[in-house]
């Protein structure tokens, strides 16, 4: 990183706008991949709706690992 | 294009159809199911009290009692739409309105112990546990603080019952083209409600109602649960297609989304349940889950209000009591996601009780045993010495 007191104002002006640019260009792939990833975890939604099945199931094996943690 | 060996095979994509067929002729028949049942709770209480439903409920006729019933009910039955169905069956039956409003105030917090447990299932990794609880939870704040806001606005103006009285008058009071004269479903329910209608005739009205109430409570469960499971199976390809619309887009497309779906699948369970699972594997944030899961309180009202459409009876009442449902729940997401300094609030309280759960998992069980049934009971038993 240059020594920004001793560059002219044109060229700050112009690191300004790149800088810009970067950001959001990282914003939006950051974006898109937040985007692509709900996306690839909306297509295993039936499996998502298994898993999302109520069953005591669940609460017995919950309690199981509790006991077992507290062992 | 599709690949040539992908194409089904004409018989086998007949008879995959015909089987796609007979599932919605379940569901249907089912819905039928239903409306029937609702109507057989409503002829059964009102055989079984007569006159005397008012009287009969004079203890829920403290409204912390009708909360604590309705929440406890849709706690253990696990599903509001069960809960609220019967309500709408035992309004038609003669039930007051005033009693029955925080009774399904209640259930809408009875329904949230379902995906709770649910995100128990993430306990091995922490993280993930406490981003399942937090987006299970996240619908708890919520129906808790709506019921801080509006039980107390009920009881002093008496504000959802006008209102839904507001709402179901229009179709009461179109002279002959009201409601009962163009009501064919209830034209096609009635042979298999009249017949239900002989057990009083046969065991005497109070036990023949009672029967009644308990054979109508039963096939609401069996119709809900059925009609949720093949719902379920008929409906994922079109809720994928709903949620992939809603990716990217703001809050108000998460709550339509949310409706939509909750529609398809007849369950609000199903759709906040859902939102655990990815909320655990990190793609969907809190604040996305959160409209979503409002746009569930909505959506699962249609089944009481399809319920109301055909019961035999007070019909207004019946048909008041399930538009009280919906205008609470479209009320609750106005108010509480649209006043700026109430709407994060579900969320913050959601975000440390995941917290605090994932550092002492044992808090789980806790939280479960004091929001859904310790307070409810400890408020039941208070209510009940006032």
């Amino acid at each position: 990183m240059p020594d920004i007191k001793v560059l002219t104002s044109a060229k700050l002006e112009e690191m300004i706008h790149e800088t810009e640019v970067l950001l959001a260009r990282l914003k939006a792939e950051l974006e898109r991949r937040r985007n692509l990833a709900q996306t690839q975890e909306i297509n295993r939604l039936e499996k998502h709706l298994d898993e999302s099945e109520f069953s005591l199931a669940t609460l017995k094996d919950f309690i199981d690992y509790l006991l077992r943690q507290m062992r | 294009m599709d690949h040539p060996l992908t194409v089904s095979h004409p018989l086998t994509g007949g008879r995959t159809r015909q089987y796609a067929k007979s599932q919605w002729l379940f569901v249907a028949l089912l819905v039928y199911l239903l409306i029937c049942a609702v109507g057989i709770i409503g002829g059964g209480f009102k055989a079984a009290t007569g006159d005397q439903a008012r009287e009969l409920f004079t203890f829920a006729s403290n409204p912390f009692a009708g909360l604590v019933i309705g929440t406890l009910a849709t706690a253990l039955i696990q599903s509001s739409s069960t809960v609220t169905s019967i309500i709408v069956g035992l309004v038609a039956g003669g039930l007051p309105v005033g009693i029955a409003v925080p009774m399904v105030m209640g259930a809408n917090i009875g329904t949230s112990v379902t995906n709770t447990i649910v995100s128990m299932g993430h306990v091995r990794e922490r993280e993930g546990f406490a981003r399942a609880f937090s987006a299970a939870t996240v619908h708890d704040f919520f129906n808790i603080l709506s019921v801080v806001i509006f039980l107390p606005l009920e009881m002093a103006f008496g504000v959802l019952e006008k209102l839904g009285g507001w709402l179901a008058a229009p179709f009461f009071d179109l002279g002959s083209a009201s409601i009962n004269s163009l009501n064919f479903v209830k034209a096609a329910t009635a042979p298999i409600v009249n017949t239900a209608k002989q057990l009083p005739a046969l065991l005497g009205d109070q036990a023949g109602g009672i029967l009644m109430i308990l054979l109508g409570v039963v096939l609401i469960f069996i119709a809900i649960t059925f009609i949720g499971k093949l719902l379920k199976k008929l409906m994922v390809g079109k809720a994928k297609q709903i949620m992939h619309t809603a990716i990217g887009r703001g809050p108000l497309s998460g709550i339509f989304s949310g409706t939509l779906v909750t529609v398809l699948v007849q369950s609000s369970s199903t759709t906040t349940s859902l939102m655990v699972p990815l909320a655990g594997s990190n793609a969907f944030g809190l604040r996305q889950i959160y409209p979503f899961t409002l746009g569930a309180n909505i959506g699962t009202c249609i089944t009481a209000v399809l319920a109301a459409t055909a019961v035999i009876g007070n019909a207004q009442a019946a048909l008041q009591i399930a538009f009280i449902h919906l205008a609470y729940n479209v009320l609750g997401v106005i108010v509480i996601y649209g006043v700026p300094f109430l709407r994060p609030l579900p969320v913050n309280a959601a975000l440390w009780m995941g917290d605090k759960v994932a550092e002492h998992k044992s808090l789980a069980l806790v939280y479960i045993l004091t929001v859904f049934f310790l307070v409810p009971g400890l408020c039941l038993g208070i209510s009940s010495l006032m």
